[in-house]
Protein backbone atom coordinates (compact mmCIF):
# COMPACT_ATOMS: atom_id res chain seq x y z
CA UNK A 1 0.00 0.00 0.00
CA UNK A 2 1.49 3.75 -0.78
CA UNK A 3 0.43 6.53 0.11
CA UNK A 4 -0.78 9.24 -2.79
CA UNK A 5 0.55 12.58 -3.04
CA UNK A 6 -1.90 14.03 -1.17
CA UNK A 7 -2.19 12.07 1.23
CA UNK A 8 1.30 12.62 2.16
CA UNK A 9 1.03 16.41 2.25
CA UNK A 10 -1.70 15.81 4.43
CA UNK A 11 -0.30 13.48 6.45
CA UNK A 12 2.99 16.00 7.20
CA UNK A 13 0.92 18.73 7.82
CA UNK A 14 -0.95 17.07 10.35
CA UNK A 15 2.51 15.45 12.04
CA UNK A 16 4.19 19.09 11.84
CA UNK A 17 0.67 20.65 13.72
CA UNK A 18 1.01 17.87 16.51
CA UNK A 19 4.84 17.76 16.86
CA UNK A 20 4.54 21.93 17.30
CA UNK A 21 1.47 21.73 19.68
CA UNK A 22 2.99 19.23 21.76
CA UNK A 23 6.39 18.98 21.44
CA UNK A 24 6.90 16.15 24.23
CA UNK A 25 5.40 13.57 21.29
CA UNK A 26 7.41 12.52 18.32
CA UNK A 27 5.77 10.71 15.28
CA UNK A 28 6.93 7.68 14.18
CA UNK A 29 5.05 6.09 11.35
CA UNK A 30 2.20 5.67 8.82
CA UNK A 31 0.49 1.93 9.43
CA UNK A 32 -2.59 0.85 7.30
CA UNK A 33 -5.25 0.36 9.89
CA UNK A 34 -5.80 -3.50 10.26
CA UNK A 35 -9.40 -2.98 10.68
CA UNK A 36 -10.80 -1.25 7.09
CA UNK A 37 -8.66 -0.41 4.15
CA UNK A 38 -9.97 2.38 4.03
CA UNK A 39 -7.65 4.35 6.90
CA UNK A 40 -4.28 4.81 7.83
CA UNK A 41 -2.82 5.17 11.77
CA UNK A 42 -0.23 7.39 12.47
CA UNK A 43 1.61 5.71 15.67
CA UNK A 44 3.50 8.61 18.00
CA UNK A 45 4.99 8.64 21.13
CA UNK A 46 3.00 8.16 24.06
CA UNK A 47 3.18 11.49 26.79
CA UNK A 48 3.54 11.51 30.20
CA UNK A 49 0.54 11.75 31.36
CA UNK A 50 -3.66 10.83 31.12
CA UNK A 51 -4.20 14.65 30.61
CA UNK A 52 -1.90 15.04 28.36
CA UNK A 53 -3.00 11.79 26.22
CA UNK A 54 -6.49 12.92 26.26
CA UNK A 55 -5.39 17.06 25.44
CA UNK A 56 -3.64 14.83 22.08
CA UNK A 57 -6.68 12.77 21.86
CA UNK A 58 -8.76 15.85 21.55
CA UNK A 59 -6.69 17.71 19.42
CA UNK A 60 -6.14 14.98 16.92
CA UNK A 61 -9.34 13.78 16.78
CA UNK A 62 -10.67 17.65 15.64
CA UNK A 63 -7.67 17.25 12.99
CA UNK A 64 -8.38 14.16 11.69
CA UNK A 65 -12.11 15.19 11.24
CA UNK A 66 -11.53 18.32 9.47
CA UNK A 67 -9.34 16.18 7.15
CA UNK A 68 -11.93 13.35 6.61
CA UNK A 69 -14.30 15.88 5.87
CA UNK A 70 -12.82 18.25 3.53
CA UNK A 71 -10.65 15.47 1.77
CA UNK A 72 -12.47 12.24 2.35
CA UNK A 73 -9.25 10.42 3.96
CA UNK A 74 -9.32 8.64 7.16
CA UNK A 75 -6.20 8.94 9.35
CA UNK A 76 -6.09 7.51 13.54
CA UNK A 77 -3.49 9.42 15.45
CA UNK A 78 -2.55 6.74 17.32
CA UNK A 79 0.08 8.07 20.99
CA UNK A 80 1.06 4.51 21.94
CA UNK A 81 4.47 3.96 21.23
CA UNK A 82 6.09 3.08 24.57
CA UNK A 83 10.11 3.99 23.74
CA UNK A 84 9.71 6.50 22.02
CA UNK A 85 11.38 5.24 18.68
CA UNK A 86 10.53 8.19 16.41
CA UNK A 87 10.61 8.28 12.64
CA UNK A 88 9.97 10.36 9.44
CA UNK A 89 8.07 10.59 7.12
CA UNK A 90 10.48 8.54 4.70
CA UNK A 91 10.27 5.62 6.90
CA UNK A 92 6.18 5.36 5.73
CA UNK A 93 5.47 2.08 5.26
CA UNK A 94 9.03 0.87 6.01
CA UNK A 95 8.73 -3.31 6.69
CA UNK A 96 8.71 -4.13 10.32
CA UNK A 97 12.55 -5.57 10.31
CA UNK A 98 13.47 -1.74 9.51
CA UNK A 99 10.60 -0.41 11.22
CA UNK A 100 9.40 -0.83 15.05
CA UNK A 101 8.57 -3.79 15.99
CA UNK A 102 5.15 -5.57 15.69
CA UNK A 103 5.02 -6.09 19.73
CA UNK A 104 5.48 -2.43 19.97
CA UNK A 105 3.36 -1.49 16.65
CA UNK A 106 0.64 -3.54 18.31
CA UNK A 107 -0.20 -5.96 20.92
CA UNK A 108 1.68 -8.88 22.48
CA UNK A 109 -0.58 -12.49 22.35
CA UNK A 110 -0.69 -11.88 25.57
CA UNK A 111 -2.00 -8.08 25.54
CA UNK A 112 -4.41 -9.64 23.12
CA UNK A 113 -5.27 -12.23 25.57
CA UNK A 114 -6.07 -9.72 28.79
CA UNK A 115 -8.16 -7.72 26.77
CA UNK A 116 -10.22 -10.94 25.87
CA UNK A 117 -10.54 -12.02 29.14
CA UNK A 118 -11.48 -8.47 30.49
CA UNK A 119 -14.42 -8.50 27.65
CA UNK A 120 -15.50 -12.01 28.01
CA UNK A 121 -16.19 -10.52 32.12
CA UNK A 122 -17.81 -7.66 31.19
CA UNK A 123 -19.76 -10.17 29.22
CA UNK A 124 -20.53 -12.18 32.37
CA UNK A 125 -21.30 -8.96 34.05
CA UNK A 126 -23.79 -7.71 31.05
CA UNK A 127 -25.25 -10.80 31.36
CA UNK A 128 -25.71 -10.85 35.41
CA UNK A 129 -27.67 -7.95 34.72
CA UNK A 130 -29.88 -8.77 31.78
CA UNK A 131 -27.84 -6.57 29.10
CA UNK A 132 -28.09 -9.81 26.67
CA UNK A 133 -27.62 -7.72 23.55
CA UNK A 134 -24.50 -5.90 24.96
CA UNK A 135 -23.38 -9.61 26.17
CA UNK A 136 -23.49 -10.96 22.66
CA UNK A 137 -21.46 -8.06 21.87
CA UNK A 138 -18.89 -8.39 24.44
CA UNK A 139 -18.06 -12.23 23.97
CA UNK A 140 -17.96 -11.66 20.61
CA UNK A 141 -14.88 -9.31 20.83
CA UNK A 142 -13.69 -11.27 23.70
CA UNK A 143 -13.63 -14.39 21.22
CA UNK A 144 -12.19 -12.17 18.34
CA UNK A 145 -9.31 -11.17 20.67
CA UNK A 146 -8.33 -14.62 21.92
CA UNK A 147 -8.35 -16.09 18.42
CA UNK A 148 -5.92 -13.21 17.81
CA UNK A 149 -4.08 -13.39 20.62
CA UNK A 150 -3.46 -16.99 19.20
CA UNK A 151 -2.21 -16.49 16.01
CA UNK A 152 0.06 -14.30 17.09
CA UNK A 153 1.21 -16.78 19.84
CA UNK A 154 1.73 -19.00 16.47
CA UNK A 155 3.56 -16.40 14.40
CA UNK A 156 0.17 -16.30 11.78
CA UNK A 157 -0.22 -12.56 11.71
CA UNK A 158 1.21 -10.30 9.54
CA UNK A 159 1.51 -6.74 10.35
CA UNK A 160 -0.09 -5.85 6.67
CA UNK A 161 -2.74 -8.22 7.47
CA UNK A 162 -6.63 -6.88 7.60
CA UNK A 163 -7.82 -8.36 10.39
CA UNK A 164 -11.72 -8.56 9.30
CA UNK A 165 -14.31 -11.12 10.78
CA UNK A 166 -13.68 -13.19 7.58
CA UNK A 167 -10.09 -13.03 8.11
CA UNK A 168 -9.63 -14.47 11.52
CA UNK A 169 -12.15 -17.48 11.01
CA UNK A 170 -10.56 -18.44 7.84
CA UNK A 171 -7.35 -18.44 9.87
CA UNK A 172 -8.30 -19.64 12.86
CA UNK A 173 -10.03 -22.40 11.46
CA UNK A 174 -7.85 -22.68 8.42
CA UNK A 175 -4.32 -22.79 10.08
CA UNK A 176 -4.84 -23.71 14.09
CA UNK A 177 -7.93 -26.19 13.79
CA UNK A 178 -7.29 -28.11 10.40
CA UNK A 179 -3.80 -27.50 9.43
CA UNK A 180 -1.92 -27.35 12.42
CA UNK A 181 -4.69 -29.52 14.96
CA UNK A 182 -3.99 -26.64 17.47
CA UNK A 183 -7.55 -26.73 19.00
CA UNK A 184 -9.91 -28.60 18.76
CA UNK A 185 -12.78 -29.41 15.70
CA UNK A 186 -15.71 -28.68 17.67
CA UNK A 187 -14.30 -25.15 17.50
CA UNK A 188 -14.42 -24.40 14.35
CA UNK A 189 -17.76 -22.77 13.83
CA UNK A 190 -17.93 -21.01 17.18
CA UNK A 191 -16.50 -18.12 15.79
CA UNK A 192 -19.26 -17.98 13.72
CA UNK A 193 -21.93 -18.41 15.79
CA UNK A 194 -20.70 -15.56 17.69
CA UNK A 195 -20.86 -13.43 14.70
CA UNK A 196 -23.95 -14.36 13.51
CA UNK A 197 -25.44 -13.42 17.24
CA UNK A 198 -23.76 -10.04 17.53
CA UNK A 199 -24.58 -9.06 14.28
CA UNK A 200 -28.52 -9.74 15.56
CA UNK A 201 -27.68 -7.53 18.64
CA UNK A 202 -26.10 -4.97 16.86
CA UNK A 203 -28.06 -4.32 13.71
CA UNK A 204 -30.95 -6.03 13.97
CA UNK A 205 -34.48 -4.91 15.47
CA UNK A 206 -34.60 -8.62 17.40
CA UNK A 207 -32.48 -8.60 20.61
CA UNK A 208 -31.30 -11.45 22.11
CA UNK A 209 -32.79 -13.70 24.13
CA UNK A 210 -31.49 -14.93 27.73
CA UNK A 211 -31.08 -18.57 26.57
CA UNK A 212 -28.92 -17.44 23.42
CA UNK A 213 -26.69 -15.83 25.67
CA UNK A 214 -26.56 -17.69 27.97
CA UNK A 215 -25.48 -21.04 25.53
CA UNK A 216 -22.84 -18.15 23.91
CA UNK A 217 -21.40 -17.18 27.09
CA UNK A 218 -20.69 -20.42 28.14
CA UNK A 219 -19.28 -21.38 24.56
CA UNK A 220 -16.83 -18.17 24.82
CA UNK A 221 -15.96 -20.02 27.98
CA UNK A 222 -14.69 -22.73 26.15
CA UNK A 223 -12.99 -21.15 23.43
CA UNK A 224 -11.03 -18.34 25.50
CA UNK A 225 -10.29 -20.76 28.18
CA UNK A 226 -8.93 -23.64 25.43
CA UNK A 227 -6.72 -20.03 24.29
CA UNK A 228 -5.45 -19.47 27.44
CA UNK A 229 -4.84 -22.82 28.67
CA UNK A 230 -2.97 -23.44 25.31
CA UNK A 231 -0.81 -20.66 26.14
CA UNK A 232 -0.38 -21.28 29.40
CA UNK A 233 1.23 -24.57 28.57
CA UNK A 234 3.33 -22.99 25.70
CA UNK A 235 5.20 -20.76 27.56
CA UNK A 236 5.75 -23.97 30.06
CA UNK A 237 7.58 -25.81 27.78
CA UNK B 1 -22.69 -4.32 -5.57
CA UNK B 2 -24.15 -7.77 -7.02
CA UNK B 3 -23.61 -11.49 -6.32
CA UNK B 4 -21.20 -13.22 -8.72
CA UNK B 5 -22.25 -16.67 -10.21
CA UNK B 6 -20.70 -18.72 -7.71
CA UNK B 7 -21.75 -16.42 -4.94
CA UNK B 8 -25.18 -17.02 -5.96
CA UNK B 9 -24.62 -20.83 -6.55
CA UNK B 10 -23.72 -21.15 -2.53
CA UNK B 11 -26.58 -19.16 -1.64
CA UNK B 12 -28.84 -21.06 -3.40
CA UNK B 13 -27.46 -24.16 -1.84
CA UNK B 14 -26.92 -22.79 1.67
CA UNK B 15 -30.59 -21.80 1.37
CA UNK B 16 -31.98 -25.04 0.44
CA UNK B 17 -29.41 -27.02 3.10
CA UNK B 18 -30.81 -24.68 5.65
CA UNK B 19 -34.79 -25.03 4.83
CA UNK B 20 -34.45 -29.01 4.27
CA UNK B 21 -32.92 -29.13 7.69
CA UNK B 22 -35.35 -26.60 8.71
CA UNK B 23 -38.48 -26.87 7.20
CA UNK B 24 -40.48 -24.26 9.47
CA UNK B 25 -37.83 -21.34 8.31
CA UNK B 26 -37.88 -19.58 5.51
CA UNK B 27 -34.99 -17.30 3.23
CA UNK B 28 -36.38 -13.73 3.47
CA UNK B 29 -33.52 -11.64 1.89
CA UNK B 30 -29.82 -10.98 1.32
CA UNK B 31 -27.85 -7.76 1.57
CA UNK B 32 -24.13 -6.55 1.86
CA UNK B 33 -22.85 -6.45 5.15
CA UNK B 34 -22.96 -2.70 6.59
CA UNK B 35 -19.46 -3.38 8.25
CA UNK B 36 -17.57 -5.28 5.75
CA UNK B 37 -17.68 -4.78 1.67
CA UNK B 38 -16.30 -9.19 1.43
CA UNK B 39 -19.43 -10.17 3.98
CA UNK B 40 -22.90 -10.49 3.01
CA UNK B 41 -26.07 -10.97 5.50
CA UNK B 42 -28.85 -13.55 4.43
CA UNK B 43 -31.90 -12.80 6.57
CA UNK B 44 -34.60 -15.81 7.67
CA UNK B 45 -37.89 -15.97 9.64
CA UNK B 46 -37.07 -17.14 12.92
CA UNK B 47 -38.04 -20.71 14.51
CA UNK B 48 -40.40 -21.45 17.00
CA UNK B 49 -38.51 -22.58 20.01
CA UNK B 50 -35.18 -21.96 21.52
CA UNK B 51 -34.04 -25.23 21.15
CA UNK B 52 -34.40 -25.05 17.21
CA UNK B 53 -33.00 -21.75 16.86
CA UNK B 54 -29.86 -22.66 19.00
CA UNK B 55 -29.85 -25.95 16.34
CA UNK B 56 -29.77 -23.84 13.47
CA UNK B 57 -26.92 -21.28 14.85
CA UNK B 58 -25.24 -24.31 14.87
CA UNK B 59 -26.09 -25.69 11.67
CA UNK B 60 -25.96 -22.35 9.73
CA UNK B 61 -22.34 -21.57 11.12
CA UNK B 62 -21.04 -24.83 10.72
CA UNK B 63 -22.23 -24.61 6.72
CA UNK B 64 -20.86 -20.83 6.50
CA UNK B 65 -17.67 -22.10 8.05
CA UNK B 66 -17.30 -24.61 5.44
CA UNK B 67 -18.06 -22.13 2.06
CA UNK B 68 -15.53 -19.56 4.13
CA UNK B 69 -12.59 -21.84 3.82
CA UNK B 70 -13.39 -24.03 0.80
CA UNK B 71 -14.33 -20.91 -1.45
CA UNK B 72 -13.22 -18.17 0.60
CA UNK B 73 -16.85 -16.68 0.85
CA UNK B 74 -18.08 -15.19 3.86
CA UNK B 75 -22.42 -15.47 4.69
CA UNK B 76 -23.67 -14.91 7.78
CA UNK B 77 -27.07 -16.64 8.34
CA UNK B 78 -29.25 -14.10 10.76
CA UNK B 79 -32.82 -15.62 11.74
CA UNK B 80 -34.47 -12.53 12.98
CA UNK B 81 -37.56 -12.41 10.99
CA UNK B 82 -41.22 -13.49 11.79
CA UNK B 83 -43.88 -13.24 9.34
CA UNK B 84 -41.88 -10.45 7.50
CA UNK B 85 -41.51 -8.37 10.38
CA UNK B 86 -38.23 -8.32 12.70
CA UNK B 87 -38.64 -10.09 15.69
CA UNK B 88 -38.73 -9.42 18.84
CA UNK B 89 -36.23 -11.27 20.58
CA UNK B 90 -34.26 -14.14 19.24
Amino acid sequence: MRLNHKQEELIAQLVKEIEEKFPDIKFVETVPSPESVNTLWLHFTQPDDDERFMKIAEYASERTMDILLDYGYHFVVLPVVANGKSGSLANQFADSSRSIQWEERFMSYQSWLDKANENLAAAQLCFDNGYFNACANRLYYAMFQAGIAALVKHGLLRPDAQVGHDWLQTNFSGQLIKHRKIFPAKFRSYLFEALLVRSTADYRMASVSRDTASRQLKKAKEFINAINLEASHATQL
Amino acid sequence: MRLNFKQQELVDQLVKDIETKFPEVRFVSIEPSPESVNSWWLDFTKPDDEERLAALIEYASELATDILLDYGHHFVVLPVVENGKATAEV
